[in-house]
């Protein structure tokens, strides 16, 4: 491997790790946040009735 | 009761916050960074291209350090107050700390192998960074498998604590050691440290890039363990309801 290949396999690594991360919370925060909608309405509709 | 609620919804506003004000400044400062690396700061003479990656090792470490230290004193603070949201700082912490502590482990060896002629080599620096990484693994693995009970948490807590002990060792490790690993920044020789000023203003952008990276996924791991419980609590409330 040349230098060029050492120094792009570390970048790589970077910021496949972080966009991996990024991706894996940013997924997690959507359906999390579609659960805690769906579950405040069904809270809101048993109080109401 | 009314302090716990007030403190929840001012962590949410400034959980918030952040998370709508940290990207646009977060890009622009990887963009930045990426140009400076890239583009703009002159290579190295001795080490050559590859001595570029030392832009992305060292804040990375930083980073990591950082998000270690973060958890160690909320878990210290949820040892003494028992509060869920310095459990989820914490864990947070040790979690987005573990993620550029592996950048460390990964960077470091592909700088090593064209420099040393070896990924890697058995110095003090690496050692101790290796064993900081092990620390925090164990911590990530009884998170996993203690079912978020609070023995589990307490625990947890603890080791959190234990591992920032071996900060101090790897940042002095080059002193009290001689190893293979450089000293670049702590040094005080005068033929080393950063030659040129585009390489101290170079990696000054890089850690300001990973100190608002690191905030931004701190944040956002935050976040997700707050809606976690959120929905935790509604799910119970739900299926009482459901059940008288």
């Amino acid at each position: 491997m040349s230098h060029l290949e050492f120094l792009g396999a570390a970048y790589a690594a970077v910021w496949l790790l972080i966009f991996g991360y990024a991706w894996r919370l940013s997924r997690a925060t959507r359906k999390l946040s579609d659960r805690l909608d769906e579950l405040e309405r069904t809270d809101r509709r048993d109080a109401g009735s | 009761m009314k302090m716990t609620g007030d403190m929840n919804a001012l962590t949410k506003r400034f959980e918030k916050l952040i998370l709508a004000l940290i990207p646009i400044p977060t890009s622009l400062a990887v963009l930045t960074s990426l140009w400076a690396v890239f583009l703009w700061v002159p290579t190295e003479r001795n080490l050559g291209i590859v001595q570029r990656i030392f832009y992305y090792h060292v804040p990375s470490a930083l980073a990591c350090y950082v998000g270690f230290i973060i958890a160690a004193l909320a878990s210290i603070a949820y040892l003494a107050r028992g509060k869920q949201v310095y459990d989820h700082l914490a864990r947070a912490g040790v979690e987005v700390g573990m993620l550029f502590a592996s950048m460390v482990l990964i960077t470091g060896p592909l700088w090593a192998k064209p420099s040393w002629g070896t990924y890697w080599t058995w110095d003090a620096r690496l050692t101790t960074m290796f064993v900081l990484w092990l620390v925090y693994f164990a911590y990530l693995l009884l998170r996993a498998f203690s079912r978020d009970d609070e023995m589990g948490k307490r625990f947890a807590a603890v080791l959190a604590i234990i591992g920032t002990l071996d900060i101090p060792l790897i940042v002095l490790a080059t002193r009290l050691w001689q190893g293979a690993h450089p000293a670049v920044l702590q040094s005080t020789k005068a033929d080393s440290g950063l030659k040129d000023p585009a390489m101290g203003i170079t990696l000054a952008i890089c850690m300001l890039a990973f100190a608002l990276l690191f905030t931004w996924l701190w944040t956002l791991r935050f976040s997700v363990l707050r809606m976690t419980e959120a929905v935790e609590e509604l799910e119970y409330r739900n299926d009482e309801a459901l059940a008288s």
